[in-house]
């Protein structure tokens, strides 16, 4: 089962970790990237650092870092030559051609002897967009998450909090498997574990609006698969929103769901030839 | 909708309530008042005021671990506080000890501080109104000495008759009206296992849904929790989202079936024939999942409830 915590060192995140860390300003992403760059470091793995202008100087916590910079383990990123000069906020960004950048350096830092890669970037402009660019932001969250889950990745996302609405910060959280300590908590979590998508936590009235923008952004290359068996409360809110996105192309099975959420969807008559229980 | 009653900050009021939840409404608000301003509370109650103002607390303002952890927040136990008021002693000068004491602990820039107390009203229940009305006083120093506002609450039912509410009242510097809240009905449950004042937030439907859970593990042979927690969340969302008023959740067990309740203060409108019971609407999943439910018309107010056979209970 994939781990899903809260952190306050940043030394101790592993592969597979897909974390959301929350800060404010600068200060916070560079020590941030100090000390996961550092622990990355130690673990041998493949490092980078993306963020607007990247400052080496700031960096110098980090043991060896001329060797590092050196040798190519690490390599600072401007954000724009990650995502594109827009850093998506006019729509144009693709995650698929993102996913396959990750996945090529990742195979590049395999077969040149790390044992991962770890990311450290500050995404607080690419979820700064308007609605339709936070939409794509967070569908791009949930397919890296998929691909962290599956592989030698560890993925730390950095967010300072005055520059986003609660309510951005609130669904961030949400999909992210792993969180700083100063995060508060999420009414639910939606993350990939294994095969399926995760889900722990409340689904009810007053988390619907916010499970429905999730669901609007969740990829639909493939059948939603969402395993209900670490959460806490699921009502009726939940499964229409499912059986809302459920479609020939993507089809959602609901899995290792309670006795009461299975009667309680035989109630509404929910399961359909694209929503089954399972 | 009641008419959110709210403790302007004043130097020594006092609250008579007739039902619980006037109390834990009233108090939890002006306790809330003060941790949301990033001032201190400081609370003498009894055992399940102090359980019950916790809730109210951590649903409307704050964590209240960690504002204890603060030094913002302050639980006195009545009962502990009477265990140490010796024969001769005088029970305002055991008081003023402790809470110069309390007061001294939270950090000197911490403002507003607002004080509850029914000792007062402990110390009249028990016959020792002359107790009672010096520790009043005491209070009364007390706001001149420091910058706080203290809150006292009398029961109805500890006053006999008019004569010594208005008693109870002329030590106090202002009266705070009660708020709106309807009695329980006449033949109302008397093996409640587990029961809370909950304020008209969302969080609230998650204390509510924590009620069933603990009273079934309690009860050790019901077996139905899903079940009753749906229904209980679901009456609850109700009183939340539409009466907007505090309300009470109910749990208890009686002739095989967990008893589920919610009392509102919303009157149902004149006319009322019934609410839409729609299938996939909440009231509708209500129906279905129950053995019984009804909506019972209260003086103030409303009760809804429903019981849940499911298993052996």
């Amino acid at each position: 089962m994939r781990r899903k915590l809260q952190v306050d060192d940043a030394t101790v995140l592993q592969p597979h970790d897909h974390v959301m860390w929350q800060g404010e300003g600068d200060g916070d992403l560079y020590a941030l990237a100090g000390g996961a760059l550092a622990a990355g470091a130690r673990r041998g793995e493949k490092l980078m650092f993306v963020a607007q202008d990247p400052d080496p100087a700031r960096l110098s916590e980090i043991p060896a870092l001329d060797r590092l910079l050196g040798s190519g383990q690490l390599e600072l990123v401007d954000i724009d030559a990650v995502y594109g000069e827009s850093g998506g906020e006019s729509g144009d960004f693709d995650e698929q051609r993102q996913l396959a950048t990750f996945e090529g350096v990742l195979a590049d830092a395999l077969r040149d002897g790390y044992t991962g890669i770890r990311v450290v970037a500050d995404n607080t402009r690419l979820a700064s967009g308007d609605e339709e660019g936070f939409r794509r932001w967070l569908r791009w969250e949930q397919v890296t998450d998929r691909f962290q889950c599956a592989s030698g990745v560890t993925g730390i996302c950095y967010f300072d909090r005055a520059a986003l609405s609660e309510e951005r910060m609130a669904d961030l959280a949400s999909v992210h498997p792993v969180r700083s300590a100063n995060s508060a908590e999420p009414v639910f979590s939606f993350v990939v574990d294994g095969d399926a998508v995760s889900v722990t936590g409340t689904l009810d009235m007053w988390s619907a609006d916010q499970l429905q923008r999730i669901l609007d952004a969740t990829p639909d290359d493939r059948p939603l698969v969402v395993d209900l068996s670490q959460t806490e409360f699921v009502d009726h809110h939940a499964l229409f929103a499912l059986k809302g996105v459920a479609s020939e192309s993507r089809p959602v099975r609901i899995r290792r769901a309670r006795p009461i959420i299975q009667e309680l969807a035989s109630l509404l008559e929910i399961p359909s030839p694209h929503l089954s229980i399972e | 909708m009641a008419t959110p009653t709210r403790v302007e900050d004043s130097p020594h009021r006092v609250l008579v309530y007739r039902v619980e939840a006037q109390l834990v409404e009233v108090v939890g608000d002006f306790l809330s008042d003060a941790l949301a301003e990033g001032g201190a509370a400081v609370i003498i109650a009894t055992a399940a005021h102090l359980r019950a103002l916790d809730e109210w607390v951590h649903i409307c303002a704050a964590d209240v671990e960690t504002t204890a952890a603060e030094l913002r927040y302050h639980r006195l136990a009545i009962d502990d506080i009477a265990a140490s008021i010796g024969r001769d002693c005088d029970p305002a000068g055991v008081l003023q000890d402790k809470l110069q004491e309390t007061l001294r602990q939270i950090p000197r820039e911490v403002a507003p501080v607002h004080i509850f107390c029914e000792l007062g009203a402990a110390l009249w229940e028990r016959g020792e109104v002359t107790a009672a009305l010096d520790l009043e006083s005491m209070s009364n120093s007390l706001r001149v000495m420091q910058p706080v506002s203290v809150l006292c609450a009398y029961p109805e039912s500890a006053l006999a008759g008019m004569a010594e509410m208005e008693r109870a009242c002329r030590e106090h510097t202002a009266v705070v009206e009660a708020p709106s809240f309807p009695d329980a009905p006449a033949e109302a449950n008397a093996s409640t296992v587990s029961a809370a004042v909950l304020p008209p937030a969302p969080a609230a439907c998650r204390t509510a849904r924590q009620l069933v859970r603990a009273a079934f593990a309690r009860d050790g042979r019901a077996t139905a929790t899903d079940a009753a927690e749906l229904v209980l969340a679901e009456l609850a969302a109700n009183a939340v989202l539409h009466a907007c008023s505090t309300f009470t959740a109910e749990v208890s067990f009686c002739n095989g079936a967990a008893h589920l309740a919610v009392t509102d203060a919303a009157p149902l409108p004149s006319g009322w024939t019934g609410f839409p019971v729609a299938r996939d609407h909440g009231l509708g999943l209500v129906a279905a999942l129950a053995n019984d439910w009804a909506v019972q018309p209260l003086k103030g107010g409303k009760i809804v409830w429903a019981d849940v056979t499911r298993g052996e209970i």
